[in-house]
């Protein structure tokens, strides 16, 4: 019955919206010799921060994988892309906003690289810990620090661990190191997204202890360590149960709002005649506690599977999904809105369909209200990375 | 007393089940650029397993069909084998140079329900595919396939047809 209130108590205080994407704008661009890739734990690909807009990725334009950001203001147009790592190859960037500029941090050597970025220059690279270590996701936090969670090996399996990164001079600083939940025991956990609100910090991550992959929740109130672990996902046992634990569920991202209100999207099998689909879950008190799952693809996209899930909050509160998949014969980017209804129906952006193929979109949105959505276009022999702004208006 | 010595035997019975699946057991499954690696150097064609930890019909089709001594003669005999968990994020690199994860391979062949096997040529290039859980005959069928050379000239479905 808590869980009937909590998630009604949400429901009725979400706004309606109505969401428009502007033509997009070129990120970047490799020529198809190269490669491009935009992955990395919970989808913080990009991020704002007084009106400037901070992309991070990783392509081989130059031989091996290297991360690299550009920067653009407002709506003009994306600088050259900074190399952020080392000569090594390097994978699954983060960014977030951090001081007068950003934060990202990546995998580089098996170890987590992160430095302070500004389209004037970077900062000194810091190592997060001397583990073995992948999976890096962050999240602004409203006291100015950087919440981080990464995948860190411990023994045979992995861990998630989280921290705060703080400005240091022109570098950083890693406090409050802690793991995030010690009791998988033997069972690996991994691909950690977080986010902050006033209520405190939530993680939500894989975790493979219970034979099947599953989506756990941590929560920490401000400045407090973080409490028991919650299965997030509802989850289907195996038609078969000898010789497997259920459908499986992967690679949560989340994102939170002024109000503390929070919001996590996952891949998830449970249908899974239809492959994986997206899944949400809402949260009322900065993830303490969430309401039931709620499927976010509308019908036409039952039948395809769903790849690369992201979302973000409006400081209001509005809610947006965004994934790719193909209903349409080639992967498309989609988007849904969280509407007093439920979940919209899908839409894509312009510039997100068509015969090329529009993939692995990521979110964010500044403290205006307004939202931006990037995604990788693969288009003969040409891949670019795309960014179109959009805006959220209340009312029908 | 009683009580307590069922209790003990349940949970030791449930311990001894598989609780997820991996690659089937007696057979020499390599990480996908170990298999790609080994397939240039033998010339024998890679036959890949995408798996999914939890999955009920991989651990069916493990207990059932790779049991077999004849499926394991067979295909341990003309395969380099390669095992993928298809919600993996370790990295393989594809025979073009590009790394991505193994999930991301998965993203990219649409491996939406597990198992899946795929047939590749020693070089990388696919060459069918079979999803979905097989049995004993199944799998003999499709080595027939590979090995006869019939894939160069028609597709399974026509070579099953031809065989019944």
């Amino acid at each position: 019955m808590r869980w009937l209130a909590v998630a009604g108590g949400l429901l009725f205080a979400l706004p309606v919206m109505a969401l428009e994407f502007l033509p997009p704008r070129l990120v970047t661009e490799v020529s198809a010799s190269a490669f491009l890739h935009l992955d990395g734990s919970g989808r913080r690909l990009l991020a704002v921060r007084d009106g400037i807009i901070a992309v991070v990725w990783e392509d081989s334009r130059d031989g091996r994988p290297a991360v690299r950001a550009a920067f653009a203001t407002g709506d003009g147009e994306f600088g050259v892309p900074q190399r952020l790592s080392g000569t090594v190859p390097a994978f699954e960037p983060a960014v977030a906003p951090l001081g007068k500029g950003f934060v990202a941090c990546w995998e580089e050597a098996a170890r987590i690289h992160c430095r302070r970025i500004r389209r004037e220059g970077r900062g000194p690279v810091r190592i997060l810990g001397a583990a073995e270590a992948r999976q890096i996701s962050l999240a602004a936090a409203p006291d100015g620090t950087v919440a981080a969670v990464w995948a860190e090996r411990a023994g045979r399996h992995y861990r998630i661990v989280s921290a705060r990164l703080v400005v240091d001079g022109d570098g950083l600083r890693q406090r409050g190191r802690q793991i995030v939940d010690a009791t998988a025991g033997g069972a690996d956990q991994l691909y950690p997204a977080v986010t902050v609100t006033r209520h405190g910090t939530v993680v939500a991550w894989e975790d493979r202890r219970q034979g099947a992959t599953r989506i756990f929740t941590a929560f920490a109130p401000p400045g407090a360590a973080f409490g028991r672990w919650s299965l997030l996902n509802d989850f289907r046992p195996s038609r078969i149960r000898r010789f497997g634990n259920g459908t499986g569920a992967m690679r949560p991202a989340l994102a939170g709002d002024d109000a503390g209100r929070v919001s996590v999207v996952w891949l998830d099998k449970r249908d899974f005649e239809g492959g994986y689909d997206v899944y949400a879950a809402l949260s009322p008190d900065g993830g303490r506690h969430f309401g039931h799952d709620e499927l976010v693809q509308d019908p036409l996209g039952e039948n395809t599977p769903q790849w690369h899930p992201a979302v973000a909050m409006t400081p209001a509160g509005h809610i947006v999904a965004a994934w790719d998949d193909s209903r349409e014969g080639t992967s498309d980017v989609w988007y849904s809105e969280r509407g007093t209804d439920g979940w919209s129906d899908d839409e894509t952006p312009p510039g997100g369909e068509g015969a090329a193929r529009q993939t692995h979109p990521a979110l964010a949105c500044d403290g205006d209200g307004s939202l931006f959505l990037l995604w990788r276009e693969e288009a003969g022999d040409r891949i670019r990375l795309w960014l179109s702004r959009g805006r959220v208006r209340d009312g029908p | 007393m009683n009580r307590f010595r069922a209790f003990f035997w349940s949970l030791l019975l449930l311990m001894a089940q598989p609780l997820y699946a991996d690659p089937p057991a007696g057979y020499p499954f390599v990480h996908y650029d170990e298999g790609l690696k080994r397939a240039a150097a033998s010339g024998r064609p890679i036959f890949l397993y995408f798996g999914r930890y939890g999955c009920g019909y991989c651990g069916k089709v493990n207990a059932e069909t790779f049991s077999s001594p004849k499926v394991r003669e067979v295909y341990t005999r003309h395969y380099e084998l390669v095992y993928l968990d298809a919600e993996s994020g370790r990295r393989i690199r594809l025979p073009s140079g590009e790394w991505i994860t193994e999930s991301e391979l998965g993203a990219r062949l649409n491996v939406f329900s597990t198992p899946v096997f795929l047939y590749l040529q020693p070089d990388g290039t696919p060459i069918f595919r079979a999803p979905g859980y097989k049995t004993v005959a199944d799998l003999l069928a499709f080595d027939r396939f590979i090995q006869s050379g019939a894939w160069r000239r028609q597709t399974i479905n026509e070579f099953l047809e031809q065989q019944r």
